[in-house]
């Protein structure tokens, strides 16, 4: 399986909830591999706190594996296995039973490109033998109408992609600005499924294989806000409500959901993963958050919750 | 006389074993020239030749280069109906002077590359073996990529892979030297999914070389597959129900594939005799497939609730 994940707006958690998607899959058993396709701004390696390439690697990532024709290709390019190459300690004990976590870097000066018939045949091909090897490929684009999204499109309608289940994932905050963003990108002009169409998909097809992430949301009736007066709650609870008609009109709704990840304080302060360490032994963490990812990272695999309507 | 070679191993991006004419469509690299298939004692399918010009450096351990041209071979095979391999191969022949013949030269000796200059050859075959895996000489790993890419692309496969399972490389070298009674070999598993076979040997049939490097790359495949799934599976730790879940690909798509030497005769077949006393794949895999099956008939004898009884499973 392919999972693209898309944001409009830079910032969203799109790039931290991936990661922490990814990590929630492998725990649970699946071989899972995550590609910085964030030419801009590669910041996974942070994420997975791998030393050295927190800005991506200097040769060998994902931009030059596409870029660079003269690179011999040999069908792979520059591979870190996040359980022994992280530096955190929790990470470096791979759990048994877990599946391969492998991370894909960027290239630290890597930049925007424009259409190029080879690199989309690379696209093609990494993807191709990418799915050979793990149950789940997760794909971080960069924000906003880029090329990376546009090569994906294409990629992922070439006949010999055809039949590897392909799945969207468009992160937003859950905000007056974000909520038609989010819409935007995908609904509107020269969004993905207009360049989608253009590049050979089925609207309805590709329609159903998109899905919205909620980030960062606050929950007006967690328990971190019961020191909250009650007119406070109640208007939070107003905003909520105003903002989840906001999103039905903009086609964002429950319905085009996958699901929502509370405000977390960990993230909030920091870009990182979130062990269960950090929830049971530190308690620094919120339970919920890790359920979030663990309810994204289920949902993402069961064919049921993408069964075209 | 040197030949290089690389082997590229992957699972067939299809659930289910192809049926015949499939295959032939999915391997008939070239229009017009036929796949030949093979049913015993394995199933086994292999493509035309095809040749692709080169025109590059040669490099030797030492850092010297050489200019190179001339062609690589490059083929694909199916065993089992699910074990998916292609591969490239070159004879390096040193010639005197330093030019460039016209292509139609290169063309009436298919499969070699000319070394204009003073190769290396020794330094060269350490070159090959020692690089690592995206660092591909003469452009051999991306023939291989480039052959096995464009089946399992093909139409008529389905693409779900039954077991998930990276692309191995096998690189080889074979030094053939007239006088030689027996064949010297070293086997070595690098990191990187790359392996590599270093051969020393009398007068051979190149076709009987890459025939035993695909056969080994094979079974070497096959013995990583098999032992990541066992490790996923958590034998031991997790329920004996659990973990026949995991296994089950294996069971339905690998054990049956294990044959080693199954096609080879001659020199081919003394390679494997060294092999199975070390490193000993065969032993490795029969303990993993004791592993496997007894974590299935427990399963089932837990499920039934009686003692085990593993002739009525696997008879
Ligand atoms: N659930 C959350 N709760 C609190 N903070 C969060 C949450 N998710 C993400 N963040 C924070 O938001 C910021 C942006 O996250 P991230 O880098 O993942 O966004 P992005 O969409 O990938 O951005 P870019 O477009 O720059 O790549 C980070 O500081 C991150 O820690
Ligand atoms: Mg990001």
């Amino acid at each position: 399986m392919l999972v693209f994940a898309a944001s409009d707006k830079g910032g969203t958690g799109r790039s931290v909830t991936s990661c922490n998607v990814v990590y929630r899959s492998a725990l649970s058993g699946s071989d899972v591999c995550y590609l910085d396709f964030d030419f801009g701004s590669p910041t996974a390696g942070s994420i997975f706190q791998i030393n050295d390439v927190t800005r991506g690697v200097r040769r060998g990532g994902m931009h030059s594996y596409l870029l660079e024709p003269d690179i011999q290709t040999t069908g792979e390019p520059h591979r870190i296995d996040v359980w022994t190459q992280s530096s955190r300690a929790s990470l470096r004990q791979r759990p048994p039973g877990s599946g391969k976590l492998m991370l894909f870097p960027g290239d630290q000066d890597g930049g925007e490109f424009g259409p190029d018939k080879e690199a989309l045949r690379r696209c093609v091909h990494l993807l191709q033998a990418l799915d050979e090897e793990f149950d789940m490929c997760l794909i971080d684009l960069s924000a906003g109408r880029s090329y990376a999204t546009q090569l994906v499109l294409e990629a992922t309608a070439d006949p010999a992609l055809r039949g590897v289940a392909a799945r969207w994932l468009v992160f937003h905050r859950w905000t007056r600005q974000h909520i038609p963003a989010a819409a935007g990108l995908v609904y509107g002009k020269d969004g993905i499924l207009d360049v989608g169409v253009r590049a050979g998909h089925d609207k309805d097809e590709l329609q159903a294989a998109i899905k919205f992430v909620r980030t960062a949301v606050v929950d007006p009736d967690s328990i971190e806000l019961s020191g909250l007066r009650p007119a406070q709650v109640a208007w939070l609870r107003d905003c909520d409500e105003d903002l989840g008609q906001l999103a039905a009109k903009h086609q964002v709704g429950r319905r085009a959901m996958l699901g929502e990840v509370p405000l977390d304080p960990v993230l909030q302060w920091r870009e990182q993963l979130i062990s269960d360490n950090d929830v049971v032994a530190r308690d620094i963490a919120n339970n919920a958050t890790v359920d979030a990812f663990d309810d994204l990272a289920r949902k993402l695999a069961a064919d049921e919750e993408w069964a075209s309507l | 006389m040197l030949i290089l070679g690389e082997v590229l191993t992957a699972a067939l991006r299809h659930s289910g074993g192809m049926p015949r004419d499939r295959v032939e469509d999915a391997l008939g690299l070239l229009a017009g020239e036929r796949v030949r298939t093979f049913e015993r004692p394995i199933s086994y399918a292999v493509s035309p030749k095809t040749y692709t010009g080169v025109d590059c450096r040669i490099v030797a351990r030492s850092g010297a280069k050489v200019r190179g041209v001339g062609t690589l071979m490059g083929r694909a095979c199916l065993t089992g109906g699910r074990v998916l391999q292609s591969s490239a191969v070159t004879r390096i022949e040193p010639v005197a002077g330093g030019f460039r013949q016209p292509w139609s030269h290169y063309l009436a000796r298919l499969g070699m590359v000319e070394a204009l200059g003073r190769p290396d050859l020794p330094g060269t075959a350490d070159a090959h073996l020692l690089a690592d895996r995206s660092s591909s000489m003469m452009g051999m790993g991306a023939l291989c990529v480039r052959l096995l890419t464009g089946i399992q692309g093909s139409p008529v496969l389905d693409r779900k892979p039954p077991v998930r399972a990276r692309r191995t490389v096998l690189r080889w070298a074979a030094t053939i030297k007239d006088g030689a009674e027996d064949v010297k070999w070293h086997f070595a598993v690098r990191e990187d999914g790359l392996r590599t076979v270093r051969l020393e040997l009398g007068p051979a049939q190149i076709d009987d070389i890459v025939n035993l490097c695909e056969d080994l790359a094979l079974h070497d495949w096959l013995l990583t597959a098999l032992m990541s799934i066992i490790e996923q599976s958590q034998i031991g730790v997790e329920q004996p129900a659990q973990s026949v879940v995991k296994l089950r690909p294996a069971v339905d798509h690998l054990l049956h594939l294990w044959m080693p030497a199954a096609r080879l005769d001659g020199f081919a077949l003394s390679v494997w005799e060294g092999l199975e006393s070390r490193p000993g794949l065969s032993r490795q895999w029969d303990a993993s497939v004791r592993r496997v099956r007894d974590q299935m008939a427990m399963a089932a004898a837990l499920v039934n609730n009686r003692p085990p009884e593993r002739k009525q499973l696997f008879g």
